[in-house]
């Protein structure tokens, strides 16, 4: 039996100038273990992308603007790929990442193609 | 075959702690003691992107390797953008490097000779002691200054303050800190060790009930001790005994608390659940301290700890020899609350007339009279005598001067036991006194 798959695209948004408070090694390394937990659960699903520096720039009428955009609320900081059957199935896996339990942080999902 | 249950990947317990111990180590030894800020500064920045990176991409192979490489990078840039703003006269040169080469150099026996030369750091005698405490904490143990205070029942802005103090303290003594070779800090062993013994003392000595994470110092204070021991400087016969002792104690730590979170006095321990392993262990490091001409009050503690833990029963317990052993502390640290420890074993041994009859004559500091073991000690051995009305006026004392709830709730018991004229067995516990003082 064999279900079409859409692929769908995740991007993590987190509030810009970080978090208030800093997190201790001890908390960072509780935070990995969530990640990691969510991954191997998904493990067929999830498809890592890469992280996203800082900064960049915009080219928009063939004027460019230099990042980092401070005025933006809110940063990308990574993306990945989901590959699921429904957009419903994606949200579900959506609200199990850790990524809920930082303030502010957020998934944009969409799906792939045209 | 059916797919095994995906386990994810895992660091290895208190992973990013004890690598942040090792890189502000490592950071510091090659910057200088006085940059620790922004070498921790650097070594935290490498850890929330590993974090970033890892969650998402799995773990790297050479993890470590990855965090030093980032960090020293990161310690790196900050001194050049130090350099470039900052009129504070913090000019010297960072030496430009090759971080594939250095990272050649971030081996097992560097990155332990650093946490050792910060250890020696941290034993600075321009630091006041309880700042040493929560510098070794800090830097050396990874813990954050929240952490810290939630383990040594501080407030934030306590601990805050002794850290400044120590940091204070190195900024001032750049050059004292900068000259020395690891073989001359060797001087500084005593006060290594007792910054070790007070770690551990400060995680032992408490029956509050968030024991478990207090219970994270004491293994700090027994890793640092390993990580002496195993270096020529440090590997000396009392390094050996203060880990005895720690392991000794430690074997006692699950027997020490009820179900209900009260303290638990040796007597009423549940003997099977000392851990026979820590005591092996323990063991084996007294006996390797019992070599040379050193003899140290950690060799008698930990002779003390290793009689109760090896006593079948509270009631065949050595009780000659263990006052014998505290007439010995008495010697090598002089302190009335050894005499009111031997005058406990004293009672067991010989009767608590015999007992009291080493307190009476003593003439207590004024502190003593304040520290409630000292009312809790008397009351119990004034009862035994059968002389209830001074019995009740000194654990109605103690009852008042008591810490923690677990510890009067103890007193508690104790008190009601004497009112009603009957109840039985002794105050006694190398627990509830500490491992001295």
């Amino acid at each position: 039996m064999s279900t079409t798959k859409a692929k769908f695209l995740y991007l993590f948004r987190f509030p810009s100038g970080g978090s208030p408070k800093r997190p201790s090694p001890e908390e960072m390394q509780a935070q990995y273990a969530a990640w990691a937990a969510w991954r191997a659960k998904f493990e067929k699903e999830v498809i890592p992308g890469e992280g996203l520096k800082p900064g960049g720039a915009i080219v928009k009428g063939g004027n460019v603007t230099d990042g980092p955009f401070i005025e933006a609320k809110e940063v990308m900081g990574s993306y990945a790929f989901v590959a699921t059957s429904t957009l419903a199935n994606a949200i579900e896996i959506a609200k199990e990442c850790p990524i809920n339990m930082v303030p502010g942080a957020s998934i944009e999902i969409r799906e792939l193609g045209y | 075959m059916a797919d095994p249950e995906p386990t994810p990947p895992a660091l290895p317990e208190h992973y990013f702690r004890h690598e942040s111990g090792r890189l502000v180590s490592v950071l510091s030894r090659r910057f200088g003691v006085h940059r620790v800020e922004l070498c921790e500064d650097a070594v935290q920045t490498a850890l929330l992107r590993a974090l970033q990176s890892w969650s998402q991409r799995g773990l790297p192979d050479d993890k470590s390797a990855w965090l030093y490489r980032v960090a020293l990078n990161e310690a790196l840039g900050a001194l050049r953008r130090a350099r470039r703003t900052d009129a504070s006269g913090d000019n010297t040169e960072p030496v430009a490097v090759d971080a594939s080469t250095e990272e050649a150099v971030y081996l097992q026996h560097e990155v332990r000779d650093d946490q050792l030369r910060m250890l020696f750091v941290c034993a600075n005698p321009g630091i006041p002691r309880e700042s040493q405490i929560v510098f070794a904490l800090k830097t050396l143990c990874g813990f954050s200054t929240e952490e810290i205070a939630l383990r040594l029942f501080r407030s934030h802005d306590a601990i805050y303050k002794r850290l400044q103090r120590a940091r204070a303290a190195l900024r001032e003594r750049v050059q004292e800190l900068e000259s020395p070779g690891i073989e001359e800090l060797a001087s500084r062993l005593p006060a290594v060790l007792e910054i070790l013994y007070l770690l551990f003392t400060e995680g032992y000595s408490s029956g509050q009930p968030d024991e478990m994470i207090r219970h994270e110092v004491c293994e700090e204070a027994i890793r640092l001790g390993l990580l002496l021991a195993e270096h020529p400087v440090g590997g000396a016969p009392e390094t050996a005994a203060l880990l005895a002792l720690m392991y000794l104690d430690a074997a006692r730590f699950d027997s020490r608390v009820d179900g209900a979170g009260g303290l638990l006095l040796v007597e009423d321990q549940d003997r099977t659940l000392w851990d026979s392993d820590l005591i092996q262990t323990g063991i084996s490091y007294l006996h390797r301290s019992a070599r040379g001409e050193i003899f140290t009050r950690y060799h008698v503690e930990a002779a003390i700890a290793a009689e109760h833990c090896l006593a079948p029963t509270y009631k065949e317990t050595r009780w000659g020899e263990i006052a014998r052993l505290y007439q010995m502390l008495e010697g090598v640290a002089p302190s009335p609350v050894n005499t009111l420890n031997r005058s406990i074993a004293v009672a067991e041994w010989q009767g608590p007339e015999a007992g009291l009859a080493l307190l009476e004559p003593l003439n207590p500091p004024a502190w003593l009279l304040g520290y409630y073991l000292w009312d809790a000690t008397l009351g119990e051995l004034y009862r035994r005598c059968g002389n209830h009305e001074r019995a009740i006026a000194h654990l109605t004392r103690a009852l008042d001067a008591a810490p923690t709830r677990a510890e009067k709730a103890l007193l508690r018991r104790r008190l009601e036991a004497c009112s009603a004229c009957g109840g039985s067995g002794p105050v006694r516990s190398t627990d509830v006194l500490g491992v001295g003082t």
